[in-house]
C-alpha cells in the first residue's frame, strides 16, 4: 500500500512567521500522474512547497519522498525539481547554460551534460534558441526552459508553482498539452500548486484543496465539482448558486423553490439546515410539461454570452440563480420564467 | 531540529557576528574623539578628568570659527545655486531632450574626480587672471551640485507617473498650471532632499576648496586640516563631537527624506 | 517618454521652453565644468609658466614626465594602493550586505543607515580620529599597554598599512550602499532554484548572486577607487608624508612646484582610470544582460 505512493506526508505542521501556516496535514501522491495542491492565498499551499522543497521548515510531521526522510536534507540533495511560478531563469546564463546549472552542481562530466542538456533543449523544441539569453524569450518560452532545467535532473518529484498563471489566454491551452505530454514522456511525477481551480481542474488527475492550512477535501476534479464537501469547496471550485434550506420529509425545503425531492446528507434527519449547491448546468430555463426534476417560476433578470452558451440570471425568491442557456435568451427584463432543475444532480451539504 | 535548521542558525549567528564588527570599525574611532573631546588634558592616553574646556576654546573666535563661517556662507550660497540652476536642468532635460545623453550630461559633473574640477577651476581663473576666493569656491561646489540635485530629481522625474500630467492637461488645465499644481508639488521631496544632498557634500567638500580658495577664506576642513597636520589637537575633538551630533540628527531627519527615495518600491 | 504627450506641443513653444530651462544651467556647467576640463586638458601640452600657469607652447614633454622613476613609481604604487583599498572594501562590503540579507526589510534600512551616519560626519575628522588611535601613545597602544600584551608601543601610524586601514575606513560605505541597493533587486527566487538545481549555498553565491549584484559593486568600486587614489590628506595625516598617492604629486604640482602642466598630466591619468573603470563596469552589465532589453 504505502509502496506504491511516491510522497507521503504525515502530521506536517509549519510556521510562518506569527502564523499557523499548516496544520496537520496528512497527504498521499502516487507516483507518475500529476497532482494538483489548490487553495486561494493564505491557505498554506505556498508554504506546503516550499517545505516540500526545502526553502521552509516543518515544525512537526514526517515527509518522506520514495521511503527517504526529506526533512533532514538539505534543499539543494532532495531531489524534487521546481518550477518556479517567476520561473526564476538566471539572467546572466543563455538557455543552454541555464539547462546545465544543475547538472554541473551534480559535477556530472562534461560529454554527458551537453548530451543531456541538447536532448532537454530538443524535448522543448526550443534548439535554435539555445544561445538566447531570458530576457530575449517570449514568456511561453521561458516557460518551456524552466520546466526544461528542472527535467533535465530527473526528479523524482517536480513541483511547478502556479504553471500556467503567467500566460495569456492562448497560450494557456498550448501549455496545458504540453505539460500533459511531458508528463507522460518522462513518466515523473507532477505535482502542481495553484489558486487558479480551471488550473488545477484541467490539468490534474487528483486534487486537494486547501483551506487555512488544512486539506478540506481530496479526489478527482470531477468528484471535487460534482460532490463538494463543504460550502467553502462549492464555491470556489466551479460557479454555483448555494440555496439555505431545512431537510423535510419529501426532500429538502428551499427558501423560495418550495420543496425539492433532493438527496439529503447521510446521516441526516429531518428539521436539520442545508445547502443546497445548483450549478448552472443543472438548471434549465422554460417549463416543460412532464419533464423530469422540479420546476419553478422566477423573474428575468438578463444574461451574459459565453460563445456557444450563455448564462442567464433568474430571481427566485431572494436567490439570483444562474442558469447556462445553450444559446442566449431573449426576454424582457423583468418576464417571468419557468426553471427546471435536475434534481437528481443537486448536492446537498450540511449547513 | 535538523541539519538544515542548524545550518541556518548557524549563518545567522556569523552574520549577526559579522555586523557586530563592521558597526565597531565604524563608530570606535567616533566614540574615542567624542570621548577625548572631554578629557582635561591633552593626552589620548589618559584621563586627566572631565572638562568642556575644549568646546569653550572650539568656538571661541579662532580659526575653527572663522572656518566654521566660510563653510556655512559656501554651503549655503552654492546650495542655493544648484537648487535653482539643478531643477531646471532637470526639468529640460526631461522635457525637451530624448535618449541618454542630455541626462548623462547633466550628471557628469557629480562624477568627475573633485581634484580634477579643482584643477580645473584654478587654471581657469589663473588664465583670466582673476583672483580666487570664497566666490570661486562658491562656483566650484554649485558646479558639482547641481548635477547632484538634477539626478536626484530626474530620478523622481523617471519613476513619476506620466498619466497625472495627461489627466490633467485632459481636464483642461495649461501647461503652466499642470506644472505648478501636478508636477511641482511631487517634485518638492526630491528637491529637498538633492538640496539636502548638496548641502551636506558641500559642507564636507574637502579638495575644491583646497585649489580654489584663498588664505583667508578657509573653509572649515581646511582649518582643520591645517591644524591636524602637527598631531593632536583637542579643541578639534570637541568640534568633531558636536559636528558628529549634528550629523547624526540630520541624517536620522533626511532618512525619512532620502531612503524612501533610494529604496522606493512600486505599490 | 511617451511621444504622445510632447508632439502635442507646437515646435516654438518647445524651443522657448526649453531654452528657459536648459539656458541657465548649461551656460553655467559650460562656464564651470566644461572650460575648466578644457584647459585641463590643453594645458597638458602646454609648457610651464614661471610661477605656475603655462605657456601657450605646444608639448609632450609633460607626458614624457610620466616614464621618470619618481612619477612612474608614484603611480605604481598609488594604482596597487588604490585596488587594494578597492578589493578589501569590496569583500568586506560583501559580507556586510549578506550579514544583513538575514534582517527583516526595516531592520536592513536601520542597518544601513547606520552604516551611513559616520559617512556623514566630516572625512578630514574620521581621519584624524585614526591619528588619535593608532598613535604612538595612541589608544589602542594604550589599551594594549595596559593590559600587557606589549611594552613598547607598536608603530602603526605612518606606514602604508594604516594609510589603506583609513582609506577603507572612509569609503566602505560608498560600497556598502550600491551593493546593498543592487542586493536588494536580486529576486531571491534565483538563489531558491540555485539550490532547487542542487547547488551548495556557496556555489550559488558564486554561479548566481556574485555575477548579478556585479554592476553594484563595480558602481561601489568606481566611488571608492577615484576618491582613495586622488586622496592627498590620508597620505599626509597618516601616511606621514611617506606614502604618496597620485592626489599628492598633483596638490605638489600644483601648489608647490607649481608646474601645473604635469599636475595637469597627471589628473587628466587619474580621469582616464575612472573612463576605463566605467567602460568595464558597462562591459560587466552588459555581459549580463546579455543584450537583451
Amino acid at each position: 500500500m504505502t509502496s506504491t505512493h511516491l510522497l507521503t506526508i504525515r502530521g506536517l505542521q509549519a510556521h510562518y512567521g506569527q502564523t499557523h501556516a499548516l496544520k496537520d496535514i496528512d497527504l498521499d501522491i502516487e507516483a507518475g500522474g500529476m497532482f494538483a495542491i489548490l487553495g486561494p492565498s493564505g491557505s498554506g499551499k505556498s508554504t506546503l512547497l516550499r517545505v516540500i522543497a526545502g526553502f521552509e521548515q516543518a515544525t512537526e510531521g514526517e515527509l518522506m519522498l520514495d521511503g527517504r526522510d526529506l526533512l533532514s536534507v538539505p534543499a539543494n540533495k532532495r531531489e524534487v525539481g521546481l518550477m518556479f511560478q517567476s520561473y526564476a531563469l538566471f539572467p546572466h546564463m543563455s538557455v543552454a547554460k541555464n539547462i546545465a546549472y544543475g547538472l554541473e552542481a551534480e559535477r556530472l562530466s562534461r560529454t554527458e551534460v551537453k548530451s543531456r542538456v541538447a536532448e532537454a533543449i530538443e524535448m522543448i523544441g526550443l534548439e535554435h534558441l539555445a544561445d538566447r539569453r531570458p530576457a530575449q524569450l517570449s514568456g511561453g518560452q521561458r516557460q518551456r526552459v524552466a520546466l526544461a532545467r528542472s527535467i533535465v535532473k530527473r526528479p523524482k518529484l517536480l513541483l511547478l508553482d502556479e504553471p500556467l498563471s503567467a500566460l495569456d489566454r492562448q497560450l494557456r491551452v498550448g501549455m496545458q498539452s504540453e505539460l500533459k505530454r511531458l508528463q507522460r514522456e518522462t513518466g515523473m511525477t507532477f505535482v502542481i500548486v495553484t489558486h487558479d481551480q480551471e488550473e488545477a481542474m484541467s490539468l490534474a488527475d487528483r486534487v486537494a484543496l486547501l483551506r487555512d492550512g488544512r486539506i478540506e477535501q481530496l479526489g478527482t476534479p470531477a468528484e471535487l465539482y460534482e460532490r463538494p464537501n463543504s460550502r467553502f469547496c462549492a464555491e470556489f471550485i466551479g460557479n454555483s448558486t448555494i440555496v439555505e434550506g431545512e431537510t423535510v420529509s419529501e426532500g429538502v425545503l428551499l427558501a423560495g423553490f418550495g420543496v425539492l425531492p433532493l438527496g439529503v446528507p447521510k446521516g441526516s434527519s429531518i428539521g436539520e439546515r442545508v445547502l443546497a449547491v445548483i450549478r448552472p448546468e443543472q438548471v434549465h430555463l422554460g417549463a416543460v410539461a412532464g419533464a423530469h426534476g422540479a420546476q419553478v417560476r422566477g423573474t428575468f433578470e438578463g444574461a451574459s454570452y459565453l460563445g456557444g452558451a450563455a448564462d442567464a440570471e433568474v430571481q427566485v425568491g431572494d436567490t439570483a440563480l444562474t442558469v447556462r442557456c445553450p444559446s442566449m435568451p431573449h426576454f424582457e427584463h423583468g418576464a417571468e420564467v419557468g426553471v427546471r432543475l435536475d434534481t437528481a444532480d443537486i448536492r446537498v451539504i450540511a449547513a | 531540529m535538523s541539519a538544515v535548521s542548524a545550518g541556518r542558525v548557524r549563518g545567522r549567528i556569523l552574520s549577526r557576528i559579522a555586523l557586530a564588527l563592521l558597526y565597531v570599525f565604524l563608530y570606535v574611532p567616533i566614540i574615542v574623539v567624542i570621548a577625548m573631546s572631554f578629557n582635561s588634558g591633552r593626552s589620548v592616553l589618559r584621563w586627566e578628568g572631565f572638562s568642556l574646556d575644549w568646546y569653550v576654546k572650539a568656538f571661541s573666535p579662532g580659526p575653527l570659527m572663522s572656518g566654521l563661517q566660510v563653510t556655512l556662507i559656501v554651503a549655503f550660497a552654492s546650495t542655493a545655486i544648484a537648487v535653482v540652476l539643478g531643477t531646471m536642468l532637470a526639468i529640460g532635460v526631461y522635457r525637451y531632450t530624448r535618449g541618454p545623453l542630455a541626462r548623462s550630461l547633466a550628471t557628469l559633473p557629480a562624477f568627475i574626480p573633485d581634484i580634477l574640477l579643482g584643477i580645473g577651476i584654478l587654471s581657469m581663473f589663473g588664465v583670466v587672471k582673476f583672483a580666487i576666493g570664497m566666490h570661486s569656491v562658491i562656483l566650484a561646489h554649485a558646479s558639482f551640485e547641481i548635477a547632484i540635485v538634477a539626478a536626484v530629481l530626474l530620478a523622481r522625474l523617471g519613476s513619476m507617473d506620466r498619466s497625472l500630467e495627461e489627466a490633467s492637461t485632459n481636464l483642461g488645465a495649461s501647461g503652466a498650471m499642470t506644472f505648478l499644481r501636478v508636477v511641482l508639488p511631487q517634485l518638492a521631496p526630491a528637491i529637498v532632499a538633492g538640496a539636502a544632498l548638496g548641502f551636506t557634500l558641500s559642507l564636507d567638500e574637502f579638495l575644491m576648496a583646497f585649489f580654489t580658495t584663498s588664505t583667508n577664506s578657509q573653509t572649515l576642513p581646511i582649518q582643520i586640516y591645517s591644524m591636524v597636520r602637527f598631531g593632536v589637537t583637542p579643541e578639534v575633538n570637541a568640534l568633531a563631537a558636536v559636528m558628529f551630533v549634528v550629523s547624526l540628527g540630520a541624517v536620522l531627519l533626511a532618512q525619512r527624506i532620502i531612503m524612501p527615495l533610494m529604496f522606493r518600491r512600486k505599490p | 517618454m511617451s511621444k504622445s504627450t510632447r508632439s502635442y506641443r507646437p515646435r516654438p513653444a518647445r524651443a522657448i521652453g526649453a531654452t528657459l530651462t536648459l539656458g541657465l544651467p548649461g551656460l553655467f556647467l559650460l562656464l564651470f565644468v566644461a572650460v575648466p576640463l578644457g584647459i585641463v586638458l590643453v594645458s597638458a601640452f602646454f609648457k610651464r609658466g614661471r610661477i605656475g600657469g603655462f605657456k601657450p607652447e605646444f608639448t609632450l614633454g609633460n607626458f614624457a614626465e610620466l616614464a621618470r622613476p619618481v612619477y612612474a613609481q608614484v603611480l605604481g604604487s598609488s594604482l596597487l594602493m588604490s585596488v587594494t583599498v578597492t578589493l578589501i572594501c569590496m569583500v568586506i562590503a560583501y559580507a556586510a550586505v549578506w550579514a544583513m540579507r538575514t534582517l527583516t526589510p526595516r531592520g536592513r534600512i536601520v542597518a544601513l543607515v547606520a552604516v551611513l551616519i559616520p559617512f556623514w560626519t566630516s572625512f578630514l575628522i574620521r581621519a584624524y580620529a585614526w591619528m588619535l588611535l593608532l598613535g604612538d601613545a595612541g589608544t589602542i597602544n594604550g589599551a594594549l599597554q595596559m593590559f600587557g600584551v606589549i611594552e613598547t608601543p607598536l608603530r602603526m601610524l605612518y606606514s602604508p598599512e594604516a594609510v589603506i586601514l583609513v582609506l577603507v575606513y572612509l569609503y566602505l560605505p560608498l560600497m556598502i550602499l550600491p551593493l546593498a541597493a543592487s542586493a536588494e533587486g536580486l529576486d531571491h527566487s534565483l538563489g531558491d532554484a540555485a539550490r532547487n538545481l542542487g547547488a551548495s549555498p556557496w556555489r550559488s553565491f558564486r554561479t548566481v548572486d556574485l555575477p548579478l549584484t556585479l554592476p553594484g559593486a563595480l558602481t561601489g568600486a568606481v566611488l571608492v577607487f577615484v576618491p582613495s587614489m586622488s586622496n592627498f590628506v590620508v597620505p599626509d595625516l597618516i601616511g606621514g608624508g611617506r606614502v604618496l598617492l597620485i592626489g599628492n604629486v598633483i596638490q605638489d604640482q600644483f601648489l608647490v612646484a607649481r608646474n601645473w602642466p604635469l599636475g595637469s598630466v597627471l589628473a587628466l591619468v587619474l580621469l582616464l582610470l575612472l573612463v576605463l573603470l566605467l567602460m568595464a563596469q558597462s562591459m560587466v552589465i552588459k555581459r549580463i544582460q546579455g543584450g537583451g532589453k
